[in-house]
């Protein structure tokens, strides 16, 4: 029953997310790819992870997060402007320097990628 | 007390991001001068402070600006400053002030301290707000016009009628449908879009009252009284023509 209703919710997300770490399992990050995995494969890291997706939802302590931000950002040339903002533009390199040394707005950012990880959780009560 | 249905936008377009808010505010106007209000519209160059000043004095019930700004201060063509902090907030006094601009609605900044020194309320962003993706660099792009129109949506409100509040809440929805629209849409940069709505979502700060409306709509009072007088001159003039007759 777990399963399908992961199934279901990992065909919902957008596909970058799939090898994105979103559930912390006893301090082991695993992607939307890797828990249906384990779940379908039925071991114990897959019924933890179903447990914990089922009843606490995602994962959000803050070194996930950035990670998170981290490993969508590789996919960009770490010094091209990505981001163009009212106040002129920003290169990866740029936000993954202010995430990493959580200053005032690298935190606004870790937070966003929190909002996020709540917005893809919510995404459960439909599956 | 100044007067309803009138609105200032102020619309800078010296470079890619005040170009990107440029494009997409004028789809807005088209909408809000449909309502019958009145927008006072400084574009590109006019963007200066001698023109915002002069305009301010027509006495404009609300102000939408785009442009470059800061915790301490907003700015319209080539980063001319147009209101600072300390320096002449009282121009908004009695008005509703949105600024699609970064970090002038950080928490002690300008947008807080417009609205402490008289402003109805303030609508504006606390941190960098995210205006497009250099992977589709074009103000026309579905990319752009997801991160654009969430703050349009503020103004559509309050030329219908609505409160600070309820144009946040539509501006969030407005939100929430691009991010599904994004989740659903197989884009290879998806994520970054949706990472990027949901910044530009969460930034959003109000000051002042929230429950204030921008008074960019004729009350109904004054729509009444002024139907009333026509009518009675009608009447008058139908009165004189018969007895002339």
């Amino acid at each position: 029953m777990t399963v399908s209703r992961i199934e279901r919710w990992v065909s919902m997300l957008p596909r970058q997310e799939l090898d994105q770490p979103c559930v912390s399992v006893d301090g082991r990050w695993l992607t939307p790819k890797q828990m249906l995995s384990e779940a379908r494969a039925g071991t114990e890291l897959g019924r933890k992870a179903q447990a914990i997706w089922e009843r606490l939802g995602l994962g959000t302590d803050e070194e996930m997060l950035i990670e998170r931000i981290k490993h969508r950002l590789e996919r960009y040339s770490p010094d091209k402007p990505l981001f163009i903002t009212v106040a002129g533009v920003l290169t990866p390199r740029q936000m993954l320097a202010e995430v990493e040394a959580r200053s005032d707005i690298g935190r606004t950012w870790i937070q966003t990628e929190r909002s996020y990880l709540k917005y893809m959780d919510k995404l459960k009560e439909r599956v | 007390m100044p007067i309803s249905g009138t609105l200032l936008v102020i619309q800078p377009d010296f470079d890619v991001a005040t170009r990107f808010c440029s494009y997409w505010m004028e789809r807005t106007i088209e909408h809000i001068t449909e309502k019958r209000i009145r927008a006072d519209v400084l574009k590109g160059g006019n963007a200066n402070l001698e023109e915002f000043v002069s305009s301010i004095q027509k006495d404009p019930a609300a102000l939408w600006g785009a442009g470059h700004g800061n915790e301490e201060a907003y700015s319209g063509q080539n980063l001319v400053v147009l209101l600072r902090k300390g320096v002449n907030e009282e121009l908004m006094v009695g008005r509703v002030c949105h600024l699609l601009s970064c970090r002038t609605g950080a928490g002690g900044g300008l947008l807080e301290s417009v609205a402490e020194k008289g402003a109805v309320a303030c609508i504006g962003y606390a941190v960098d707000f995210i205006i497009g993706l250099a992977v589709e660099p074009y103000a026309e792009s579905k990319m752009t016009q997801s991160l654009c129109e969430p703050d349009c949506e503020i103004e559509k409100v309050f030329a219908d009628g609505g409160t600070c509040i309820e144009a946040l809440e539509a501006s969030d929805n407005k939100s929430e449908r691009w991010v599904e629209y994004w989740r659903g849409s197989g884009h290879p940069d998806a994520d970054l879009v949706i990472f990027s709505i949901i910044s530009n979502r969460d930034a959003k700060r109000v000051y002042g009252v929230p429950e204030a409306t921008s008074r960019l709509t004729v009350p109904p009072v004054r729509v009444a009284a002024l139907a009333a007088f026509w009518l009675g001159m009608f009447g008058v003039s139908v009165a004189l023509l018969r007895r002339g007759g």
